[in-house]
C-alpha cells in the first residue's frame, strides 16, 4: 500500500498493532489521520481537489494522488500555460483554470492545494479557506512572518483542515527515529546539527526571458526567501520534534559566494538556533558542493541519530542489534520473539560502526532532487489531508509545527540579513 | 567501560561490556530504582573484570598466564578463586568422559597437588584456557549478584552464545530467545527460558575452527547444540564438550541435570 503510516511493510512487525494506535497518536497526534483504521474507516469515500500550481512540485503531487484512492482530482489551475497542460495530460477530466479565484468560486471542489510560488501561499491559502475549502499549502508556509501568523489565524476562525508541506512529519523512518529518541535511545540531547548541500544553481530553464522571475522564482526575495524557506523550513522542524523545545534566539550569516548570476536569495548560509535548555542547532547550506549532502543530526549523550539516512550510532559500546530490538519490543510492552542466540559472537574487524538501521528497507534520499523524492512520507502526507478533509478533521499540532518552522526560517533569514542575534518575537507565539 | 542507559517508562536499565572474554556481554535489569541498578551493575563489572583479570591467558598479567607460564617448569600455587575452579574442571572432565578438558590437550598430564593448591604440566607445550566455561563463570557470578540484591526479572545475552534469564519477560511468562543458524540466518528454534541459562555451542562462518576433540582434532562439523540448564557453567561446559564428542548423543548427558538440549546439523 502506499497510502498509509503502515510500518508493517518495511519493518517486520506492524507498529500500529503492537504498539496500540493510541500511544504513537498520543506523542506524535499528527498522525491521527493516516493509519490503517482511518482508511478503512473511510473505505469509498473521495475528497474532490484542485490544485493550484502545477509546476515541478504541483505535479510530484498529481503523480503520487493517483496512488490514493480517495483523492479525486477535479480541477487544475496555473497561470503558465505549459505547466497547465502538462497536468491536463495526466488528468484529461478536470477542468481547467488560469486563475485561482475562479476556481475557488467552482462548488464542486471540497480541497485545494496550493502549490505556487512562496509570495503567493498567504493570500491564496486564506482565499481558499475563507471560500470554505479545506486546504494543503506547500511549505514554507508564507513570505512573511505576519503572512504566515495571518494563515494560521485565518486557519482557526474556519472549521476546514488546513496542511502543510512538512512531509518528514509522516516518513516511517522519521517517525519510528523519532520514538526512539524520545524512548531515551542515544540519551540526553546535547546538540543538533542540520545542513543541505547542492551543487547546482538551482536553475530551471526559462524559454524566455521575460519568464525568468516566474520561473526561477527561488532565487527572488520578491517571491521567495531562498534556501531557508525552500529547504531550512524542512529540517528546522527536525529539532523541535527531538527535543521537545522551541528555539529562543538565532543568529548567523548568508552570502551569495558563488552563483553570482543576478539571483537575490544567498547561496551559502550557516545559521545558530539556540534553545532555552541552552542546546544549539546548527544550520548550514551550500549549493556549491554536495560532498555532505542532506543530513540532520540529533547528538545525544549516549548516541547519534542520523534521521535522513535513518542510522544510529552509540558512543562507546555497540550493544547487540537483537538486545536494541528486545529493549524497544519492552518499552512498548510487547512480548515478542527475541532472535539473537547462535555459536559465538567474534568481534567486528571494522574499527567504525556502520550504525543501526531505523527501519529494514527504508527509504533514502540524496537530497539532490528539488522536487521531492520517492518514500519521504509524502504520500501518507497526501493520504492525511485526504482523510481529514474527508471527515473534517483538523490537525492542529501539523498546523503548529509547521508554523512555527516557518517562522524559524524567516527570523533565520532576519538574523543573517541584519547581521545580529534575532530573540523570537513573543507576539509570534501561537 | 562499559554502556549503561536506564529507560525510566519501563524501569528497565541496559549494560552493555563492548568487550569482555573475547566477546560483548548485554544485561537488562529491572525492578529497583535507577540509584539501586547502577550500584548493582557497578558491582558486577567489577566482578566480571575480575574474572576476565584471572582467566584472560593472553593477558600476561592474569593468573591463568602466570600459571601457563610458570607451571611448564615447576609447581606453581594457585589462588583459591582458581584452585576452586581448576577443581570444578576437573570434575567436568571426569563426568563428560574427557571430552571438557581446559589444558586443550590431556588433562591426565596436570598435575595436582592437594596439599598446597599447585599445578605443573607434564607435558612440553601445555596450556590452560578456560575459553569453554569463562563465560558460565560469569554468567554465574552475575546471577549471584542479581539474587543477593533481589532483582527476580532480568536477562543476560552473553556474546549471544550464553544467556542468563532471571524470571520472565515483563510482558510474557518467559524470555523468548531465537536460535540462529549462522550459515544462513534462519531460525532454527525458539526457547523458552525462566529462572535458566541457555549455551549454544558450534562452528560459524566467522569461527570455524574454535573446538578440539579429545583426539587433538579440530571439530570442523557444521554443528549446533544447544543446552538449557539451570547452572550456567554446566551449561557452558556441556554444549562444548557435545561437540568435542563428535557424538549424537552422549551418554554421559545424563550425569547433568538438564532441562533442553537440541543438536542441530546445519
Amino acid at each position: 500500500m502506499y497510502n498509509e503510516l503502515d510500518l508493517n511493510n518495511i519493518n517486520r512487525r506492524d507498529f500500529f498493532s503492537t504498539l496500540g494506535v493510541g500511544g504513537l497518536i498520543a506523542m506524535f497526534p499528527w498522525l491521527q489521520s493516516c493509519t490503517k483504521e482511518k482508511n478503512e474507516a473511510i473505505r469509498g469515500e473521495k475528497v474532490r481537489i484542485g490544485m493550484i500550481g502545477t509546476g515541478s512540485r504541483g505535479m510530484y503531487h498529481l503523480n503520487n494522488l493517483l496512488h490514493i484512492p480517495q483523492a479525486e482530482v477535479v480541477a487544475l489551475c496555473d497561470n503558465y500555460e505549459p505547466h497547465l497542460q502538462e497536468a491536463a495530460a495526466l488528468y484529461p477530466e478536470a477542468k481547467q483554470y488560469d486563475n485561482y479565484c475562479k476556481l475557488l468560486e467552482d462548488k464542486n471542489i471540497q480541497a485545494v492545494m496550493v502549490v505556487t510560488p512562496l509570495n503567493e501561499h498567504e493570500q491564496m491559502a486564506m482565499d481558499a479557506l475563507s471560500a470554505g475549502k479545506h486546504v494543503f499549502c506547500e511549505k514554507s508556509m508564507a513570505l512573511t512572518l505576519a503572512g504566515c501568523k495571518k494563515i494560521h489565524d485565518t486557519y482557526k476562525q474556519h472549521n476546514q483542515v488546513l496542511y502543510i508541506g512538512q512531509q518528514r512529519l509522516f516518513d516511517p523512518k522519521y517517525v519510528k527515529a523519532m520514538e526512539m529518541i524520545h524512548s531515551g535511545l542515544i540519551g540526553s540531547i546535547t546538540g543538533m546539527k542540520a545542513y543541505w548541500y547542492r551543487n547546482n544553481d538551482w536553475r530551471r530553464p526559462v524559454p524566455s526571458p521575460e519568464l525568468e522571475r516566474q520561473i526561477n522564482w527561488r532565487l527572488y526575495r520578491e517571491h521567495s526567501a531562498g534556501l531557508v524557506t525552500e529547504l531550512a523550513a524542512h529540517q528546522l522542524q527536525v529539532g523541535d520534534w527531538a527535543l521537545g523545545e522551541r528555539p529562543e534566539s538565532v543568529t548567523g550569516f548568508g552570502d551569495i559566494v558563488y552563483w553570482k548570476d543576478g539571483r537575490e536569495v544567498y547561496d551559502n548560509i550557516s545559521l545558530i538556533y539556540r534553545y532555552p535548555s541552552g542546546i544549539k542547532m546548527s544550520y548550514e547550506s551550500v549549493i556549491s558542493n554536495k560532498f555532505l549532502g542532506l543530513e540532520e543530526l540529533i547528538l545525544g549523550d549516549k548516541g547519534t541519530m542520523e534521521l535522513e539516512k535513518g542510522k544510529y550510532y552509540f558512543e562507546e559500546a555497540q550493544p547487540a542489534p537483537g538486545i536494541m530490538q528486545l529493549i524497544n519490543d519492552i518499552e512498548h510492552s510487547v512480548f515478542d520473539n527475541m532472535a539473537f542466540a547462535g555459536p559465538s559472537w567474534v568481534p567486528e574487524t571494522a574499527s567504525i560502526s556502520k550504525g543501526y538501521p531505523v527501519l529494514e528497507n527504508m527509504h533514502v534520499t540524496s537530497g539532490e532532487s528539488s522536487t521531492g523524492a520517492v518514500g519521504d512520507g509524502s504520500i501518507e502526507l497526501l493520504t492525511a489531508f485526504c482523510n481529514s478533509a474527508i471527515v473534517n478533521e483538523k490537525n492542529d499540532r501539523l498546523v503548529e509545527e509547521a508554523y512555527y518552522s516557518s517562522v524559524y526560517a524567516l527570523l533565520g533569514l532576519q538574523a543573517m540579513d541584519e547581521k545580529r542575534i534575532i530573540t523570537f518575537p513573543e507576539e509570534l507565539t501561537i | 567501560m562499559s554502556y549503561t542507559n536506564y529507560y525510566r517508562d519501563s524501569g528497565m536499565f541496559h549494560a552493555s561490556m563492548p568487550l569482555i572474554m573475547h566477546t560483548r556481554l548485554d544485561v537488562l535489569l529491572f525492578e529497583k530504582s535507577e540509584k539501586e541498578l547502577v550500584d548493582i551493575w557497578d558491582e558486577a563489572e567489577k566482578a566480571l573484570k575480575a574474572l576476565e583479570k584471572m582467566f584472560n591467558r593472553f593477558d600476561r598479567e592474569s593468573e591463568t598466564a602466570k600459571v601457563n607460564a610458570g607451571a611448564q617448569s615447576k609447581p606453581v600455587e594457585l589462588s583459591d578463586a582458581l584452585w576452586e575452579v581448576i577443581m570444578e574442571c576437573r570434575g567436568f572432565y571426569e563426568k563428560t568422559d574427557g571430552n571438557f578438558d581446559i589444558t586443550l590437550s590431556n588433562f591426565k598430564h596436570l598435575i595436582i597437588k592437594e596439599e598446597n593448591h599447585s599445578v605443573q604440566f607434564d607435558k612440553p607445550g601445555m596450556l590452560i584456557d578456560f575459553g569453554g566455561i569463562a563465560k558460565g563463570y560469569a554468567l554465574q557470578k552475575i546471577a549471584e549478584i542479581i539474587q543477593k540484591a533481589g532483582i527476580r526479572r532480568a536477562l543476560a545475552n552473553f556474546g549471544n552464545s550464553s544467556a542468563l534469564a532471571v524470571g520472565a519477560h515483563p510482558h510474557g511468562d518467559s524470555w523468548k530467545i531465537g536460535i540462529h543458524n549462522p550459515f544462513n540466518n534462519k531460525l532454527l528454534e525458539t526457547i523458552c527460558l525462566c529462572d535458566t541459562a541457555m549455551s549454544v555451542s558450534g562452528n560459524s562462518p566467522q569461527n570455524t575452527r574454535h573446538i578440539v576433540s579429545k583426539d587433538n582434532q579440530w571439530i570442523r562439523e557444521n554443528k549446533i547444540t544447544a543446552i538449557v540448564a539451570g547452572d550456567p557453567v554446566e551449561a557452558e561446559v556441556i554444549t562444548t564438550a557435545w561437540i568435542a564428542s563428535q557424538e549424537e548423543k552422549p551418554v554421559w548427558l545424563q550425569e547433568f541435570n538438564i532441562k533442553q538440549y537440541i543438536l542441530y546439523h546445519v
